[in-house]
């Protein structure tokens, strides 16, 4: 169907075409929903959240860009809200003791999707915010500060704090590997 | 370094950037339940119906208690149910060519029979000392509650019998003039009974209609309330955001002071009107701290009919009809549908300073000082401030409320009167304006505390 009758079809309330629509867009939406949470309990929360937000808000899309883009930023905030009410304790986390050993790109590669997502979700909340935002969906340190009201230097700083966090994790998993 | 970051974040990019994974069908089957167009969302009122049952528990014990008063109620001891005014005319020409000893009395009169009964006791052709002494309550008290049964029964057929005046009560035996022209239909035989069948012993004169300062009353009352909030999506809002609110909201204080006239009318009915001054607080809260606050003025013009009826002291009352919100004023906030999606999201902060914290704040301080600010903690994102026109949902005239109401009073004395009335209200229409994306309306259960002060 084409995109345009569909996204009328949905602000009709047809509800097939809804169901088509989250059939289309929830896989992609789903995972980037698991990226973000702790859980796949809280993913589902997003997602449901996210969709619930995107359906009411459809009739405001301008047909102006990616339709997938806009649901994806719709997702993406609604991740940022859902940590923020959450507000999960930061875990202090005593970085110093950390090497600077640095795991390889191509020992990092032969990390499985589920691993590799597994370590994000284990990033403390604020950490995983600004990784999320700025590695994976691409936003510079001044739209991440704008997002998340915060300085564009903490954001820097919160990244490196994140990459490092996890070599030492990565180094911890290779070790146990050759174990 | 730089290379290796740009591996390092290149490579999550690759394996994590356009993965997909497959959703359990709950989340559809959730999402489609949140999203049923037309979902009537409530907030949830604990006392609601602990506060509706104890009304009903005080209306079933008055309904009782005064159905057991009926029972004891006297049989008429005369074949008399109705009693008709004579004409005024005639009665007055009468009244000149006799050249009554009461000449100066214009008044339209009504007798009162002597007796058809056999019982001795009641006779005795001349009113009794105990009789007249008991004039007084006789004007003031239901009628089975003085000795004379005979003018009991007269005076349960009295319209207004409450306002009764004592002083009209007269001995038949100065007024025989009126044995002549007074009549009396007796209901069970459908016919007139012929004056000369009967005697007098008292004649009640009658008002022709008593003056508005015998029928008025100042009528004050004030009334806590518990209010629930009966909120409908419309055009294509999801209920999710109602049901936010729902569960946000708590309301503090609800109250409505009551001051009008209390007009009696015809057969123990009555009209009231007057002005309804209705104040509701609420505050919202997020993990059991303030977030911010909210008001709702609302000034009402109410028109009620009802019925009363009473036996000596105490009395019950019924009453319903309609207002008319004159005029509603709007303060503090509200939360707002959904977060733009293209809005930027606060900090996900611990607070840095727990001093703001206001959970403990008192809601009458509140609603004094006119602080309905909002928490630091709070996005003003996340809010509508009902003190914008523009954002404010909310109509501030035209809402007509349903109103009823039905309890006891306790007569003070002849001018004062108090009044506990179980009172349920409802608004008919949406209090929001017409293009806000939902309908509400409230409903309030309360009981009224009253009382009446005759003018």
């Amino acid at each position: 169907m084409d995109e345009k009758k569909l996204i009328q079809a949905c602000i009709a309330e047809d509800k097939t075409a809804q169901r088509f629509l989250y059939e289309q867009f929830s896989p992609k939406m789903y995972f980037l929903c698991l990226r973000y949470a702790k859980s796949e309990a809280e993913a589902q929360d997003i997602l449901q959240d996210g969709f619930i937000k995107v359906f009411d808000k459809l009739s405001s899309f301008r047909f102006k860009g990616s339709f997938e883009g806009w649901i994806r930023r719709i997702m993406v905030n609604t991740a940022l809200n859902y940590i923020r009410k959450k507000s999960h304790q930061e875990e202090v986390i005593g970085l110093e003791d950390y090497q600077d050993q640095v795991v390889s790109s191509k020992a990092i590669s032969k990390l499985s999707e589920q691993e590799l997502l597994k370590l994000i979700q284990q990033l403390p909340d604020g950490y995983r915010m600004v990784f999320n935002l700025y590695v994976i969906e691409g936003y510079s340190h001044k739209e991440i500060a704008e997002k998340l009201a915060i300085s564009a230097n903490t954001s820097r700083s919160q990244l490196a704090k994140s990459r490092k966090w996890m070599q030492a994790e990565l180094l911890k998993l290779k070790t146990s590997k050759h174990v | 370094m730089s290379d290796q970051i740009e591996d390092f974040d290149r490579v999550f990019r690759e394996k994590l950037g356009g993965q997909t994974a497959t959703p359990p069908e709950s989340v559809w089957e959730n999402i489609k339940e949140k999203r049923t167009y037309g979902h009537v969302v409530t907030n949830r009122v604990v006392n609601y119906w602990k506060t509706f049952g104890t009304m009903l528990l005080i209306l079933l014990g008055g309904g009782l208690g005064f159905s057991s008063v009926f029972e004891q109620k006297i049989e008429p001891i005369f074949a008399v149910s109705t009693f008709e005014k004579p004409n005024a005319k005639d009665f007055i020409q009468r009244k000149e060519k006799e050249n009554s000893a009461f000449e100066a009395s214009k008044q339209v009169a009504t007798s009162f029979p002597r007796q058809v009964s056999k019982n001795a006791n009641q006779s005795n052709p001349f009113p009794s000392t105990d009789l007249l002494a008991s004039v007084h309550k006789a004007g003031f008290s239901k009628p089975n509650q003085i000795a004379d049964e005979r003018l009991n029964t007269y005076i349960s057929q009295l319209n207004g019998w409450e306002s009764a005046d004592p002083i009209s009560f007269v001995r038949y035996d100065k007024m025989e003039f009126a044995s002549k022209m007074a009549f009396l239909l007796d209901s069970s035989r459908g016919k007139a009974i012929a004056s000369k069948e009967i005697n007098y012993d008292y004649a009640i004169e009658l008002y022709k209609r008593r003056p508005f300062k015998d029928r008025a009353y100042w009528y004050f009352a004030f009334t806590p309330q518990s209010i629930q909030k009966v909120m409908t999506p419309k055009f294509n809002l999801s209920t999710d955001y109602l049901e936010d609110r729902a569960r946000a909201e708590n309301t503090r204080l609800a109250y409505t002071f009551s001051a009008g006239i209390h007009y009696e009318l015809r057969n123990h009915k009555f009209f009231e009107t007057g002005i309804n001054l209705t104040q509701i607080y609420e505050e919202m809260s997020f993990e059991g701290e303030k977030q911010f606050s909210n008001q709702y003025d609302f000034i009402e013009i109410p028109f009620l009919l009802g019925y009363k009826d009473r036996n000596a002291k105490w009395g019950w009352h019924i009453k319903g009809g309609f207002g008319i919100q004159v005029f509603n004023n709007y303060k503090g906030y509200i939360l707002k549908k959904v977060a733009d999606p293209n809005e930027a999201v606060s900090t996900p902060q611990t607070p840095a300073n727990p001093q703001f914290r206001r959970k403990n704040t008192s809601a009458v301080t509140t609603i004094l000082t006119n602080n309905h600010s909002l928490s630091e903690n709070q996005d003003r994102r996340g809010v509508y401030d009902l003190s914008n026109e523009a954002e404010n949902p909310y109509s501030t005239t035209g809402i007509v409320n349903l109103h009823l109401a039905a309890g006891i009073t306790y007569h003070h004395s002849i001018k004062t009167s108090f009044l506990l009335t179980p009172h349920y209200s409802r608004s008919i229409n949406t209090i929001t304006k017409s293009d806000a994306l939902f309908n509400e309306r409230i409903n309030a259960v309360g009981i009224s505390l009253g009382t009446l002060i005759r003018f």
